[in-house]
């Protein structure tokens, strides 16, 4: 079938599948999906401009969905994530300018590439290890075992704020709006919602609950991937009709998904997000191998 | 079918509600078969249009629409699911 506003050839469903894949991922640990659903479309002829645009239009789709059902779970913190995307916002538009400035010099896919792929093997390496290290220790707990939060006193920069659903009685404001901008920054550079950091960053620096930042997460990329659909509509880089059919797989993958971390406590849903990033990091080096890195 | 909310002491018949929804499940995948085979061009070429013209009104419509197209799926799935048993 070809798609009248990319103009690509797409088997629709490839793109169906693609959207189960990714919805699990959603329902289960809280991410986008991007790292994965990124290199697929590329793989079926969809122009990389296209990619980093519709993937986030998709990301809306699917992360409401996965949102709602981890809100009746009681794990969404609202007021954490609405505070984190003041600091989504700014980031997101420093990376799309950062972006801009890479495309001028010719450098964007080598450099945007190799950033990428260590970001995605550094988080893969930093869980993995501390869910192993838990699950050696017989830890049950949902939450990591000391947040960077609590232990570096230099990082309760005034104002304070309490986060009664994450059970956070008083942490800096300035932390979560830096956790949001970091994430951003990677939003804007390397597309996707960024979720690959910002659920590792909210269990290790902030100590949120897994289950809890997971469902935030997910909320959080609602609201920075609507502003990216936006923004990416406006450079003529969304092809909606693409992102309708992944996500009819994206409901059904995100239904699954939310059903299935009732099954996997604290350590073991990390360990099992664990080489996810890696994956994708592979995928996009093998990717640069294959059409170079300019 | 009539079943019984425990300690309420009243009884809720849910017969009207199941078949409301068996019809509604019906009528929206009937709908989605004539839309795929006559619609779905129209509507792809009318977007396309839109994003042309009005990229931002393109932007936000996009938004609604997978936003739109995701409760409406996860309402059918529900409904699926509790016709299913």
């Amino acid at each position: 079938m070809t798609f009248p506003i990319s103009h690509a050839s797409l088997p629709p469903l490839a793109l169906v599948g693609i959207g189960v894949l990714v919805g699990t991922f959603g329902g289960l640990f809280g991410v986008g999906g991007s790292f994965i659903a990124g290199p697929m479309l590329f793989a079926l002829g969809l122009p990389m401009n296209f990619v980093v645009g519709t993937d986030l239009a998709s990301l809306v789709g699917t992360g409401i969905v996965a949102a709602k059902r981890h809100r009746a779970l009681g794990n969404v913190d609202v007021k954490l994530a609405l505070l984190m995307t003041v600091g989504t916002l700014g980031g997101v538009e420093l990376g799309a300018r950062l972006v801009e400035r890479l495309v001028h010099r010719h450098a964007a896919n080598g450099v945007l590439g190799l950033v990428s792929a260590l970001v995605f093997f550094g988080v893969s390496l930093a869980v993995g290890l501390e869910s192993a290290v838990a699950i050696a220790k017989g830890s049950r707990d949902d939450r990591a075992d000391r947040s960077l939060a609590a232990r570096w006193s230099f990082l309760r920069l005034r104002p304070l704020v309490s986060f009664p659903v994450s059970g956070l009685p008083a942490i800096s404001v300035w932390l979560v709006i830096a956790v949001g901008f970091a994430t951003g920054i990677l939003s804007g550079l390397l597309g996707g919602g960024g979720g690959y950091l910002r659920m590792p960053m909210l269990v290790y620096l902030l100590g949120v609950p897994t289950h809890v930042a997971v469902g935030t997460d997910l909320f959080e990329v609602v609201l920075s991937a609507g502003y990216g659909t936006v923004s990416h509509s406006l450079k003529g880089n969304v092809d909606v009709v693409v992102a309708l059919a992944l996500d009819v797989g994206g409901v059904l993958g995100a239904r699954f998904g939310t059903w299935l971390v009732r099954f996997i406590r604290g350590p073991w849903l990390r360990l099992a997000f664990a080489p996810l990033p890696a994956l994708g990091g592979a995928l996009l080096l093998y990717t640069l191998y294959h059409h170079g890195g300019h | 079918m009539v079943q019984r909310a425990g300690g309420a002491g009243f009884a809720i018949d849910r017969r009207p509600a199941q078949l409301g929804r068996a019809v509604a499940v019906i009528a929206y995948l009937a709908l989605t078969v004539l839309y795929a085979r006559y619609g779905l061009a129209y509507f792809a070429a009318s977007l396309a249009s839109l994003a042309r013209r009005h990229p931002l009104g393109y932007g936000f419509a996009a938004v609604a629409l997978v936003a739109g197209q995701a409760i409406a799926l996860e309402q059918l799935l529900a409904a699926l699911f509790e016709l299913a048993g």
